[in-house]
């Protein structure tokens, strides 16, 4: 066939593939099972420019010389099961670790959650065992979300590990101003080895959560009490005031809880009173679909700009100690201080949280560009982590992003052992 | 008591002249296009159902990209969609209810609010075109014309928080149902074109576009296609339409 030819049987063929688009989709293969199991796994390198200068550095490294502290590596395996029977389900979620930091590999396999769930009708459930109960409104940090772990600022969609317990709840709807009611209960036993991570004190403790749909506001009120946290009360709210400009809060109280702090000469104070944590947010869509998540954050149980300094100056002479005697014995202080007192997130007491991104920018499908900003406004410092996703393949992902961390000496961004820290996620989802 | 009566007369006839000369309150040409209207409404959605559905992005290269999810609505401002396929959607479940629509990602583990206008997928569709209302919920029939075999009805938002200012519907009226809407902003821009095709007797009464094309001037060369495998009506609880339903909507099936 002479080449005209064929390009003109070619040209024929497609237009007539095209004029014949079948759409149509078997939906057999997607008839539910009693059985479902799926998951991810991702590999995570890292690279962090070390900050020579950095005091948190120094305290990390200082029994650790001539290691290799640039170079971090993370695969990680999340496997997800489900059974199905009748009205009862049971699910089980676990996570494995593999990771190479400072050149040591270590190996975490845990049990997120495990639990199994009862809903005989539409509106009541019933579920018992290992289960993460995310409560609040804000997306960078929640404090009403009183039982569960912290959200890790600079990844709010880490999964996380769930509590033993035991909840009930109920939801009634309908087409009405008022239109959903809901009640959670909540049973959290701490005794021997259940419930250990949840609190020191052995015994029972309850939570509630009342849920209103009001006048298209979605409102919680909610509460915490029993011997292994400090009792708590709080309420959080959303609403669309426009399609595109939504806001959001969140309020919590604590009557008497703990607060310690550490002196510049490593001493330990810990006082009890009432503690406010709040936040306020909002999310923002612009016609470009530029989405602007920005969110105050007041924590009172927080470090002040302060009491970091003193910190800080008790690790400087603690390691001017170290390199004068050699004796590390103010190091290891420092090191328990920093775990104990200091490792919780936010550290201090006023955050502003920004986070833009923009969806499929230059017309690019499936690519997602944002950044975002973590400032602490008691000390001016901040982290600046621009990003890229990409999910063009239908079981793939790819992440891509830089955190910059800016920040005075004595300063918590300004402290951290990298100056900067670039990170590749690649997942593969089954 | 006769001088009262006569004065009430007197006002309602004066009212009801009033009322039949106003020209937006036109009322017999108009009463037709929004009964049209709501049977187009009746026909492509029955009052309470569920439905599976595949979405296909097209890029201009002719690559593709499908997303296959399960759907359920009820009465006139009630939807959710889960996502089934692909495996970085599974579980992802949107809820709309009125104006308010939440995303509720497995990962995440609670819904945060989203907006109509975004579009979850990527692509031409947005969340409104997916999780469509009942027309006649937000929209107003403004007039109605004639264009060949077709009846084009011209709709108004009623309110700012509906997706597109104005939309110019394409009715057979054979069978009551939709063939073309073009989707404008309030500035007269044409944001996209909506074609239905394939009618299909899904079964218990349903027969309605089995296909939705839409495309964009403003993302050239880029289609996407909707594709309803199932459309079965079937009776839901409130219930199911709440937050804390969200991750069990995959139970419904």
């Amino acid at each position: 066939m002479r080449p005209a030819l064929l390009v003109l049987a070619l040209l024929a063929l497609s237009g007539a593939a095209l004029a014949s688009e079948d759409f149509t989709f078997d939906i057999s293969a997607l008839e539910p099972k009693p059985w479902t199991v799926q998951g991810y796994c991702e590999l995570q390198p890292s690279f962090t420019s070390p900050d020579p200068d950095s005091l948190l550095r120094r305290l990390r490294l200082f029994d650790k010389e001539g290691v290799d502290s640039r170079t971090q590596m993370l695969a990680r395996l999340q496997l997800e099961a489900a059974y199905r029977r009748g009205d009862a389900r049971l699910y089980l979620r676990t996570n494995s670790d593999l990771q190479r930091e400072l050149e040591q590999w270590d190996h975490l396999t845990s049990l997120h959650e495990g639990y199994v769930s009862w809903t005989p009708r539409t509106g009541l459930a019933l579920e018992a065992g290992k289960k993460v109960m995310r409560w609040g409104t804000g997306y960078s940090w929640s404090p009403v979300a009183f039982i569960e772990r912290p959200k890790d600022p600079d990844d709010p969609e880490l999964p996380r590990e769930g509590f033993f317990l035991l909840a009930a709840e109920r939801v009634t709807a309908r087409p009405a101003t008022l239109q959903t009611v809901g009640l959670t209960l909540v049973l959290l036993p701490v005794s021997g080895d259940v419930g250990s991570d949840f609190g020191d004190e052995p015994g029972l403790n309850a939570a509630g959560k009342l849920y209103f749909l009001y006048a298209d506001t979605d409102i919680d009120i909610l509460a915490l009490a029993g011997p292994s946290q400090p009792t708590r009360f709080g309420f959080d709210f959303a609403r669309n005031l426009e399609p595109h400009f939504e806001v959001h809060g969140e309020y919590a109280y604590a009557p008497a809880e703990d607060r310690s702090w550490a002196t510049a000469e490593g001493e330990v104070f810990t006082a009890r009173g009432p503690v406010h944590r709040g936040l306020l947010g909002l999310r923002y869509l612009t016609p470009s679909e530029t989405t602007y998540i920005i969110e105050y954050q007041h924590n009172e149980a927080g470090a002040s700009a302060s009491e970091i300094e003193d910190f800080f100056d008790f690790i400087s002479a603690a390691d001017a100690h170290f390199h004068e005697t050699g004796d590390d014995s103010l190091l290891q202080r420092a090191r328990w201080l920093n775990q104990e007192l200091y490792s919780e997130r936010p550290l201090g007491r006023h955050y502003l949280y920004a986070r833009v991104s923009q969806r499929e920018p230059w017309n690019t499908l499936y690519l997602t560009a944002a950044a975002t900003l973590q400032c602490n406004l008691s000390d001016g410092s901040f982290s600046l982590t621009p990003e890229a996703v990409y999910a063009r393949h239908d079981d793939w992902e790819m992440r891509v992003r830089v955190a910059v961390l800016v920040g005075a000496d004595r300063s918590e961004f300004g402290e951290r052992p990298g100056r900067y820290r670039f990170g590749l996620r690649l997942r593969r989802l089954f | 008591m006769y001088r009262r009566a006569t004065l009430l007369t007197i006002c309602l006839t004066l009212i009801a002249l009033a009322v039949s000369l106003h020209p937006g309150m036109a009322a017999t040409p108009l009463s037709l296009g929004e009964a049209l209207l709501r049977e187009v409404d009746q026909r492509l959605q029955p009052e309470s159902y569920e439905s599976y559905r595949k979405l296909i992005n097209i890029e201009p290269d002719g690559r593709r990209k499908e997303f296959v999810f399960y759907g359920a609505k009820k009465g006139r401002d009630s939807v959710l969609m889960l996502f089934l396929e692909p495996a970085t959607e599974r579980g992802r479940t949107t809820l709309r209810l009125g104006d308010n629509m939440w995303l509720y990602i497995p990962s995440v583990g609670k819904p945060i609010r989203i907006t109509s206008l975004q579009s979850v997928t990527g692509g031409v569709f947005n969340n409104a075109d997916i999780m469509s209302l009942d027309y006649s919920v937000e929209y107003s029939v403004t007039s109605q014309s004639k264009d060949g075999d077709h009846t084009v009805l011209d709709l108004k938002a009623k309110t700012k928080t509906v997706a597109y200012d104005r939309l110019k519907m394409w009715v057979d009226l054979t069978r009551k149902l939709p063939v073309k809407i073009e989707c404008y902003a309030a500035t007269g821009l044409l944001i996209k074109t909506l074609r239905f095709s394939d009618v299909k007797d899904f079964g218990d009464g349903v027969v309605r576009p089995s296909v939705v094309e839409t495309d964009s001037p403003l993302q050239k060369g880029y289609r996407s296609i909707m594709v309803f495998a199932t459309v079965t009506p079937r009776p839901l609880d409130d219930e199911v339409f709440t937050l804390s339903f969200l991750p069990k909507v995959d139970t419904l099936r």
